[in-house]
C-alpha cells in the first residue's frame, strides 16, 4: 500500500521567519537527545561489535559469512571445480586442489581460503558452485578484525554444517563417486 | 632600551620588506612582502605607544585593503604564470618614478628631524581623536562618509545592471 | 653582575611571570583543544543517539575513547607530507602559520582571572593587558584571513582557489559585523580594554543583577555569536571548506600541514566561547563574589580567603569557556549550512543593519540615561 504524506508548504510566519525561536527549537532537540543519551548510555541503539553481537532473525535472507558444506563421512562437499574462485569479482578465494588416492573421479581442495577482508559479500560463489558446496547462509556478520590475518578465512574454518542440518549424500559428483566407488567394490 | 631596540627593529623590518616587494617579480608574493611592511609599521605604531593607530593599521590595511589586494592579484593572469614576465623597459621608467618619489618623501621628511616628541606618551589617544573627529572636524568627518555612501551606491549599481541583462 | 640584575629587577620578574602565563595558559588551551577535537565527535555522537569513538586503547584500556586525540596526533604526524607540483612552495608552507598564529596570539589577550598576590607581588592573570584589547582582538582576527586564502591560492588547485574566494568574501563581510557588535558594550562601559570590560562587569544593576554584557546588550550578543560563529567558519557557515561535500581552501594539505588547519579551527572555538564569556558573560565574574568573598544583596556576606576568589574566579572563566565550547558543537550539529547568497544576504542585508541599529539603540538609551 502507498502512504502519501501531506506537505504543509504554507508560507513561513513571522516567527519562523526571524530564524532565531526555530533555532532554538531545533537546539532544544538536539540537546535532549545530548543529555538523556549522556546520562542513560544504555539507552542507545548501538551495538559494541564484535565483542557483542546480537541474533539475526533466521529468516533474513542476508548473504553472511561463508561456509563449506560437509557429508556424511566428514569430508568437503566442495570437488574444487575452481567455478567459484572464477567467478569472484574480488579474487578473494584460493582453492588448491588435491585428489583422493583411491577415488580417481572427484577432487577435494586441499586448501580453500577466502580472504574477508576482500570479499565483497556478493554471493557469485553460491551461484555458480555446481556442487552446492558453499553457502552464505550462517548469519554470522565478517568484519572488526584488526588484522589481516584474522580476517583470512581457512578450509578448517569454512567446514561446517549448520545445526540441525543433515549432511548431504545428493549432488551429481557425489552420485557418480558412489556410483564408481559401488562398481569397484562389486568388482 | 627595549622600545629603541622595537622602533629600530620593525622600522628595519619595514624597510627591508618594502625594498624586496619592490624587486619581488611574483605579485601575490610582493602582495605578502607589502602586509609584512604594513605588520611591522603597525608594531612601530605600538612601540611609540600608539596603540589605536596600530589596531586600525592592522583592521583596515592588513586586514581589508590587502586581502582585497591579494584576491584581486590572483585573479590576474601573471599570478599564474609559472615564470614570471621578463623585465622590459617599464621597470626603469617605474624605478625612474620611484626614485623621484623618494626624493620627495626626503625633502618632505627633512624638516620632521627638527621635530621632537615632547609630550609623554598618551594612554591610546582614541580619545583624544574622537574629541578631535566628533568635535572640530565633525563636518569633513560626515563628508568622508558621504564619499564612502555614493562609492558603495556607485558599486551597487554597476553591478546591478550587469545583472539585469542576464 | 648581580648588580645589573638586581637594577632590572622589575623588567625581568615582570618577563618571567608573562613567560609563566603563557606557559600555563597557553598549555592549557592546547590541552584543551585536543580534548575539543574529541569533544566534538563524542557531542556529535552523542546527538545522534551514537556512542562515538571509544577504540583507541593504551594497553588495552580504552577510557571510552580519551586516547583518541594522542592517535589522531599520531597518525597525523607520520602521515605523508605531499606538496602538488603546482603548488607554490614557500606559500604553501607559509600558510598554515598564517592561520595558526594570529588566533594563538589572541589569547595573549584574554583575562582569564583577576589577580593573585605572589609574595608581595601582584599577578595579573592576563598575559598582556593593553587599553585597546578589542580593537587587537578584531585586527588579529582579521590577519586570520590571510591562512584560508593563502592555502587555497598557494596549493596551485583552482577547486582550493574558489574555495579561498568564499573564504575571503566571508570573513571579510562577517568582521564588520563583528567589530560593529561590540561597539554597544564599549559604549556602555565606557573602556576598550578585554579586562577593564570584564571588571565592568562586576558591577550590579538596580542592587541585584550583575551587569554582565548579556543583560546589557542581548541583541548584540546573538549577533556578536553569529557573526563569530561565521568568521570561525564552521556549520551552518562551513561554505569555506564544507568538510562532508563542497571542495574546500585545504584541500591539497596533508600531514601536520592539514592537522595545523584543522587544528586552528578547533582553537578558534576556544576563542570564541572565551570571547563571548569576557564580551558578555563576565568574564572572571562570580555573580556577588568581590575581593573579599561574597556580599549578597540582601547584606549577607560570606569572606573569603584571597587565594580562595582567585581560584572560584578562574574556575568560573573555565566553566564559561566549556559551556560556550559545548555549545558552539551543539549549534555545529544542529543547523544545516546556508547557502553562498543566504550568507551574503544575512550579513549584509540582516546583521549589519541589526548592529548599526543596535548602536543607534544604546546610544539613544545612554543619551536617555544621561550618561552620555
Amino acid at each position: 500500500m502507498i502512504s502519501v504524506k501531506k506537505v504543509d508548504n504554507r508560507p513561513l510566519n513571522l516567527l519562523e521567519r526571524l530564524y532565531l525561536p526555530e533555532i532554538a527549537r531545533g537546539l532544544l532537540v538536539t540537546t535532549r537527545h545530548f543529555f538523556v543519551n549522556l546520562f542513560n548510555p544504555k539507552g542507545m541503539p548501538t551495538v559494541q561489535y564484535p565483542e557483542k553481537t546480537i541474533p539475526l532473525p533466521h529468516a533474513a535472507r542476508t548473504r553472511t559469512r561463508h561456509r563449506l558444506k560437509v557429508r556424511a563421512d566428514g569430508s568437503p562437499k566442495c570437488v574444487a571445480c575452481f567455478m567459484c574462485q572464477t567467478a569472484c569479482p574480488a579474487y578473494c578465494i584460493r582453492i588448491e586442489a588435491a585428489e583422493y588416492p583411491d577415488n580417481s573421479v572427484e577432487k577435494y581442495p586441499a586448501v580453500f581460503d577466502i580472504d574477508l577482508s576482500r570479499c565483497v559479500m556478493c554471493g557469485m560463489c553460491v551461484e555458480a558452485c555446481p556442487e552446492d558446496a558453499i553457502a552464505m547462509d550462517t548469519l554470522e556478520i565478517p568484519g572488526g578484525a584488526l588484522t589481516r590475518s584474522e580476517m583470512l578465512m581457512t578450509r578448517e574454518d569454512l567446514l561446517r554444517n549448520l545445526p540441525g542440518e543433515a549432511p548431504s549424500v545428493l549432488g551429481a559428483s557425489n552420485r557418480l563417486a558412489n556410483e564408481y566407488l559401488k562398481s569397484k567394490g562389486e568388482q | 632600551m627595549i622600545v629603541a631596540a622595537a622602533v629600530w627593529t620593525f622600522g628595519a623590518v619595514a624597510l627591508l620588506a618594502t625594498v624586496l616587494m619592490i624587486f619581488q617579480r611574483s605579485p601575490v608574493k610582493a602582495a605578502l612582502l607589502m602586509l609584512a611592511a604594513l605588520l611591522s609599521t603597525a608594531g612601530l605604531y605600538l612601540a611609540l605607544s600608539a596603540q589605536l593607530l596600530a589596531a586600525l593599521q592592522i583592521i583596515l590595511y592588513a586586514g581589508a585593503i590587502m586581502i582585497l589586494f591579494v584576491v584581486a592579484l590572483t585573479a590576474l593572469p601573471a599570478a599564474w604564470r609559472d615564470r614570471p614576465a621578463p623585465a622590459s623597459f617599464r621597470r626603469v621608467l617605474g624605478l625612474a618614478a620611484a626614485a623621484v618619489i623618494l626624493g620627495e618623501l626626503l625633502k618632505a621628511a627633512g624638516p620632521l628631524k627638527a621635530l621632537t616628541v615632547d609630550a609623554p606618551f598618551s594612554e591610546t589617544g582614541a580619545l583624544g581623536l574622537a574629541r578631535q573627529l566628533f568635535g572640530p572636524f565633525v563636518l569633513q568627518f560626515e563628508l568622508l562618509s558621504l564619499v564612502i555612501l555614493a562609492s558603495i551606491v556607485g558599486a551597487v549599481a554597476l553591478t546591478s545592471r550587469r545583472r539585469g541583462n542576464v | 653582575m648581580t648588580a645589573t640584575l638586581l637594577a632590572h629587577k622589575d623588567l625581568l620578574l615582570f618577563i618571567g611571570a608573562a613567560a609563566l602565563k603563557v606557559l600555563v595558559f597557553l598549555n592549557g588551551v592546547m590541552g584543551f583543544t585536543a580534548l575539543l577535537t574529541l569533544a566534538e565527535r563524542k557531542v556529535s555522537a552523542l546527538m545522534q543517539d551514537r556512542v562515538g569513538p571509544n577504540r583507541a586503547s593504551i594497553f588495552g584500556l580504552a577510557l571510552n575513547g580519551l586516547f583518541h586525540p594522542v592517535a589522531d596526533g599520531i597518525k597525523m604526524l607520520v602521515k605523508e607530507d605531499f606538496v602538488p607540483g603546482r603548488a607554490d612552495k614557500l606559500l604553501f608552507a607559509l600558510a598554515p602559520f598564517f592561520a595558526l598564529v594570529p588566533v594563538m596570539a589572541l589569547f595573549a589577550l584574554i583575562p582569564f582571572g583577576d589577580y593573585v598576590m605572589v609574595f608581595g607581588y601582584r599577578l595579573d592573570l592576563v598575559i598582556a593587558q593593553v587599553p585597546l584589547g578589542v580593537f587587537l582582538v578584531l585586527a588579529l582576527s582579521g590577519l586570520a584571513i590571510y591562512g584560508v586564502f593563502l592555502g587555497g591560492w598557494a596549493s596551485g588547485n583552482n577547486f582550493t582557489l574558489l574555495g579561498a574566494l568564499r573564504g575571503a568574501a566571508q570573513m571579510v563581510s562577517y568582521e564588520v559585523v563583528l567589530g560593529l557588535t561590540l561597539v554597544g558594550l564599549m559604549m556602555i562601559y565606557g573602556t576598550a580594554g578585554l579586562q577593564d570590560l570584564v571588571r565592568a562587569q562586576g558591577k550590579l544593576l538596580f542592587g541585584f543583577v550583575p551587569a554582565w554584557g548579556i543583560v546589557v546588550q542581548p541583541l548584540g550578543f546573538v549577533l556578536f555569536l553569529t557573526a563569530a560563529i561565521a568568521e570561525n567558519k564552521r556549520t551552518p557557515f562551513d561554505l569555506v571548506e564544507g568538510e562532508s561535500e563542497i571542495i574546500g581552501y585545504f584541500m591539497e594539505y596533508s600531514s601536520m600541514r592539514f592537522a595545523a588547519f584543522m587544528f586552528s579551527e578547533f582553537v578558534e572555538i576556544i576563542l570564541v566561547s572565551m570571547l563571548s564569556a569576557t564580551l558578555f558573560f563576565g568574564g572572571w565574574q562570580v555573580p556577588y563574589l568581590y575581593d573579599t568573598g561574597f556580599v549578597l544583596p540582601g547584606g549577607a556576606a560570606l569572606p573569603l580567603n584571597h587565594y580562595l576568589v582567585a581560584a572560584l574566579q578562574v574556575a568560573s572563566f573555565s566553566a564559561k569557556t566549556v559551556f560556550f565550547s559545548w555549545f558552539l558543537l551543539v549549534v555545529r550539529w544542529t543547523l544545516p549550512r546556508f547557502r553562498f547568497d543566504q550568507l551574503m544576504t544575512l550579513c549584509w542585508k540582516r546583521l549589519l543593519p541589526l548592529a548599526l541599529f543596535n548602536i543607534l539603540l544604546t546610544g539613544a538609551a545612554l543619551l536617555a540615561l544621561g550618561k552620555l
